[in-house]
């Protein structure tokens, strides 16, 4: 999952990265809201995390500049002002959640899932594919009760499948989405990992969930015999 | 209890209302008594006249002893009664009484026998029959020597009469004292009453409503100037509110972002375990972050005692040139990290100013000039005199400012764009330079041109 995060304060915008990373999350930085909107206008972004006062074109500007170009990636808005009407105003202009500093880290990492899982029409933090549960919280992942360790690349890529599960990723996408703009990755690197993750997912197992599509990329589903 | 605008317009109005009437029927009183005894008195002098006029008549037939008698017996009417209040009698110089009417024969009463002359003089005394009695006594000269006319006439009507008034008087008194005190209650109450309406509109006004304002079209004209500076309080009153609420807003979001910087910080590093480096970092950062609050809320303090005048100043004789020689002692090192130049010009300038004040007017114009420099710039002191005023112009070679902006520098909180790549300060800084300056009778100029620097000029009134 890739967050951007859109905060002019840059030792804040530093740990909040660093937080979100070791959750997990692949991680851009943008440090006003120009450079901001361009991202989240660009990039293969799945959340954002967006400042108000921000330098050059503040936070609301960028969110409604980015919703009239018909993006809705999910954007939590990040502020120092809590009056209600700046909350109304806000989520009017079309954020989808709001967070007042200072925030507990922790508040930030649960109201990402809970908009990633929104993202994915998916309501708790509990992932559930027939039997293969994937908890967002804790990262633990079972199948049919048994505990599977996955690295955190593997992790990465089984929860970006199961949030998007029953839709087509290209290698592309995946790529984009589960590792970093810097570290330019060839697409081969997904298949790579794919098939880590089915040894460990479903080799096991009778019923497999991870489908190759010829041409298009991989799906996480459970297929109806 | 004089306080009470009412209570006074009753007392005085009650007060000259008793004076004014109390004189008027005083005065009444006197000219009714005047009438009515110049009446009786009327009365008395043509029955002497017409006595006098019998006898001369008499005298002239040789008949005035027989007359005399006649006179005592003859009379009719009230004379003729008994004590009747109605008296007279004719006494010869010698005092020997030679005629009474016979009112007082039939008493065997005398009237006093009074001194005379030939006009006419009046008395009130006690009567024969204990009553008061006007008495006129007139002495007319006859062949067998001047007589003495006494006429007496009882007093008892016309006492009756002033008796009457007095008490009409004693009762109407108190009623119209007390019905024009109801009229005047009724009417201050009234006259007050656009008072009292003023004052509860103003009571309304709170903390909280402080837009609202007293209605200046309803108002009395004559409170109308009352209200009109009322508002005019209201509307500093407000503004001032407006301005601490604000700065209070702005501080508190201020102190926001380095709390969620600390708070993160120890979210994020206790969330697992790490190496002692990256304790260390984590630390260090929440340890400048923490430095950087401390900075800003001695400034926000600063600010706020500058605001309430709370900080005294406490003039002394300062060379600014030293003041600057100070401040760069403390700047030289950062200076010299970015291979900035300082130059100082000009000769030693004296003010009377606080030397606190002046060394943080400074330190932040010096510092702001090295802070938004370009690495190798320049920063230029200039002392000298302009206008009779001490002038202290600090420039530099950095960043500049815009012009749109140039207005907005000394406002609060006001940072210009941190998207340049500068670190930004509290904000604070020049809106506190701006508050000592002013607070010392000077002010603050600036002038600025983007890319190539920016000069801001201190004038300062000299010392005496």
């Amino acid at each position: 999952m890739r967050i951007l995060i859109v905060e002019d304060e840059k030792d804040l915008a530093g740990i909040v990265k660093q937080g979100l990373e070791e959750a997990g999350y692949v991680v851009d930085m943008a440090h006003d809201g120009e450079e901001g909107q361009y991202m989240a206008e660009n990039f293969p972004v799945d959340a954002i995390v967006l400042d108000i006062m921000l330098p050059v074109v503040d936070g609301l500007t960028v969110l409604s500049n980015i919703r009239k170009k018909g993006i809705d990636t999910p954007v939590i808005l990040l502020t120092a002002r809590d009056a209600l009407l700046d909350k109304v105003k806000g989520l009017d202009t079309g954020a989808d959640d709001y967070l007042t500093k200072p925030f507990e880290f922790g508040e930030l990492l649960a109201r990402l899932r809970s908009l990633l899982r929104r993202k994915g029409q998916a309501k708790e933090a509990v992932i559930r594919i027939a039997d293969l549960e994937i908890n967002t919280a804790s990262h633990e992942v079972t199948r049919a009760g048994k505990n599977i360790q996955l690295s955190a690349r593997e992790y990465k890529l089984l929860e970006y499948l199961a949030y998007n599960a029953d839709s087509v990723l290209s290698r592309t996408e995946i790529v984009e989405h589960i590792y970093h703009e810097d570290r330019d990755m060839d697409s081969n690197v997904v298949d790579v990992y794919i098939n880590y993750l089915r040894n460990k997912v479903d080799k096991d197992f009778d019923k497999k969930l991870i489908h190759t599509v010829r041409g298009a990329g991989y799906v996480l589903r459970e297929e109806n015999p | 209890m004089f306080k009470s605008i009412k209570l006074k317009i009753i007392i005085w109005f009650l007060a000259i209302f008793s004076i004014v009437f109390a004189g008027l029927e005083l005065f009444l009183y006197y000219e009714l008594e005047d009438v009515a005894i110049g009446f009786v008195d009327d009365h008395m002098r043509s029955e002497v006249d017409f006595l006098a006029s019998i006898l001369k008549v008499e005298e002239e037939h040789g008949q005035l002893e027989y007359e005399l008698v006649e006179i005592s017996q003859a009379a009719t009417g009230e004379y003729a009664e008994k004590l009747s209040g109605h008296y007279y009698q004719i006494v010869s110089s010698e005092g020997e009484v030679l005629a009474r009417s016979p009112s007082l024969a039939l008493a065997d009463a005398e009237l006093p026998i009074l001194p005379s002359t030939k006009e006419a003089s009046f008395q009130t005394i006690v009567g024969p029959n204990k009553e008061p009695l006007r008495v006129m006594t007139r002495t007319t000269d006859f062949s067998i020597g001047p007589l003495v006319f006494i006429a007496g006439d009882s007093l008892k009507e016309p006492y009756k009469l002033l008796g009457s008034f007095r008490r009409i008087v004693l009762f109407v008194y108190p009623v119209v004292f007390f019905v024009c005190g109801m009229g005047i209650f009724i009417i201050t109450g009234w006259a007050l009453a656009p008072l009292k309406k003023f004052s509860t509109e103003i009571s309304h006004i709170t903390e909280e409503n402080l837009d609202e304002r007293v209605g200046e079209e309803e108002t009395a004209v004559e409170l109308k100037p009352m209200a009109s500076s009322f508002n005019t309080m209201l509307s500093r009153l407000e503004a001032s509110f407006e301005r601490r609420k604000q700065f209070l807003s702005d501080a508190s979001h201020e102190l926001r972002t380095p709390t969620s910087i600390i708070k993160s910080y120890c979210d994020v590093t206790l969330g697992r375990d790490r190496t002692p480096e990256e304790y260390r970092t984590a630390i260090r950062k929440i340890g400048d972050t923490v430095n950087r609050m401390v900075e800003l809320i001695n400034r926000i303090l600063v600010i706020s005692r500058l605001d309430a005048k709370a900080i005294e100043l406490k003039p002394v004789r300062i060379d600014l040139k030293e003041v600057i020689k100070d401040v760069l002692r403390l700047m030289e090192s950062s200076a010299e990290k970015r291979e900035i130049k300082i130059h100082t010009e000009g000769g030693e300038v004296n003010i009377r100013g606080d030397r606190e004040g002046i060394t943080e007017v400074f330190t932040n114009l010096v510092g702001n000039a090295i802070k938004y420099n370009k690495d190798g710039g320049t920063v230029w002191i200039r002392t000298g005199r302009e206008d009779k005023m001490a002038s202290v112009e600090v420039e530099d070679t950095g960043i500049g400012i815009p012009g749109e902006e140039l207005d907005k520098i000394f406002q609060r909180f006001y940072r210009v764009d941190s998207s340049r790549g500068v670190t930004v300060g509290t904000g604070l800084g020049l809106s506190i330079v701006r508050s000592i300056v002013e607070a010392h009778g000077g002010k603050i100029e600036v002038k600025s041109e983007p890319g190539k620097g920016s000069s801001f000029k201190v004038l300062l009134p000299p010392g005496s």
